[in-house]
């Protein structure tokens, strides 16, 4: 299924790529200054992608700086094959996954759907339902199934893609992914 | 009435339904029960609904306060790029001089300590907060480091050799007390790694000042 694709940038004009393409060239010769239009013309998407990933906006302000800041060092290695913004989404989910990785090891990130008791919980659902109510609820969700449920609803990863991004099988994404919904569905309900 | 176990796999197949992977058998089960359900078909309408919604959620969130200084701040600190096309200063250098020789073990003895201090992570002594002392050796760590750096301006001080060893050397401490930083960006609390940095920074800059006293004999 195809749905939001991770492409990254609201700028798909033909100027703006111009325009972006020519900033790439000079942050890679140094350009700090084409550098940081480079950032903000990207610091929300990729800051949303923390945001959501991390759950802390401590962690998702650290996350973003980070993510910019191994953007800068590798620069060297864009080739301009893909879009500059899709290259640094890609360079964001994976330092949001080693971040996740390394956050708990011993917690169990792909736990047997169980039902009931884990339901994050919500504020009571107002209808519609608000941008505020249903952050809070996805925020809320375990670990494990939020990754993979923001990857495939959210960055527009297919369960093939997130299989090879996180090293689980596409039907344990299947599964989270149908986990997380049912929970969402719990927590908007009450 | 439906009895509360075929409800679950009632909306099991709803799930699967929305993620488009009904058995053609499957879909024709859930239409017939949609017929017969009209609770199934509002579960069915929610759903989508909030499907939509999660789908409709800005990808955008800005953060809080400009993260721009900050961020500039820490890429100055990186290494400098030289015109052909930010190449990072090698560490291992061919010449053979006993400045160079010198140069290079001090790389050696600070990848150890870098290796000492990620080893140390690993680790969970109990240990009392660090704050006072974190910042006493940070900023005696900053001024070693000035100071170095201050020599290494000084036209003909040192050879092009040392400097582009002790410029990837600064680069590797830099890598490394950022990692702890990061680490305990994340980990506040934790006393352990707040006295790792404090002793990494007292470490690098015993060394810087020990190449600083060095410096007149090389």
């Amino acid at each position: 299924m195809t749905h939001n694709r991770p492409a990254t940038s609201d700028s798909t004009a033909a100027d703006d790529s111009v325009t972006e393409r020519g900033e790439v060239r000079r942050a890679r010769d140094g350009d700090l200054a084409a550098f940081e239009s480079l950032y903000r013309r990207h610091v929300g998407r990729i800051h949303g992608l923390c945001l959501r990933f991390s759950g802390n906006p401590a962690q998702a302000e650290e996350l973003t700086q980070e993510v910019f800041l191994q953007a800068w060092r590798k620069l060297e290695g864009f080739r301009g094959d893909s879009a500059f913004g899709t290259w640094l989404h890609r360079l964001a989910v994976n330092l949001n996954l080693q971040s996740l990785r390394g956050s708990d090891p011993d917690e169990e990130q792909y736990p047997e759907a169980e039902e009931g008791s884990e339901a994050p919980s919500a504020p009571p659902r107002r209808d519609p339902v608000s941008h505020v109510d249903l952050e809070r609820a996805v925020a809320e969700l375990p670990e494990g199934a939020r990754k993979l449920f923001l990857l495939y609803e959210l960055e527009g990863y297919t369960h093939d893609e997130i299989a090879s991004l996180t090293g689980v099988a596409p039907g344990t994404s299947r599964a989270q992914v149908f986990r997380a919904r049912k929970l969402l569905r719990k927590a908007m309900q009450r | 009435m439906t009895h509360p176990t075929d409800r679950v796999q009632d909306e099991d197949l709803l799930y699967a339904w929305s993620e488009e992977e009904l058995s053609a058998e499957e879909a024709m089960r859930l239409r017939r029960m949609l017929a017969d359900d009209p609770e199934l078909g509002r579960e069915r309408d929610a759903i989508e609904e909030l499907r939509d919604e999660v789908r409709s959620l800005p990808r955008g969130v800005e953060p809080g306060r400009d993260l721009w200084p900050g961020l500039k701040a820490r890429l100055q600190d990186e290494p400098r790029r030289s015109r052909s096309r930010g190449r990072i200063l090698p560490f291992r250098l061919p010449a053979a001089s006993p400045a160079v020789r010198w140069a290079t073990a001090l790389a050696a003895v600070l990848v150890m300590a870098v290796g000492l201090t990620l080893a140390l992570r690993m680790e969970s002594p109990a240990a009392n907060p660090a704050g006072a002392a974190l910042a006493a050796s940070e900023a005696e760590y900053l001024e070693a480091r000035r100071e170095v750096l201050a020599q290494l301006d000084e036209p003909g001080a040192w050879s092009s050799e040392v400097v582009a060893v002790v410029n990837a050397n600064l680069e590797v401490v830099d890598r490394s007390v950022r990692e702890v930083e990061v680490d305990l960006a994340r980990n506040a609390d934790d006393p352990h790694l707040r006295l790792v940095l404090a002793d990494r920074y007292r470490s690098q800059a015993e060394l810087l000042r020990n190449l600083q006293r060095r410096s007149a004999g090389i």
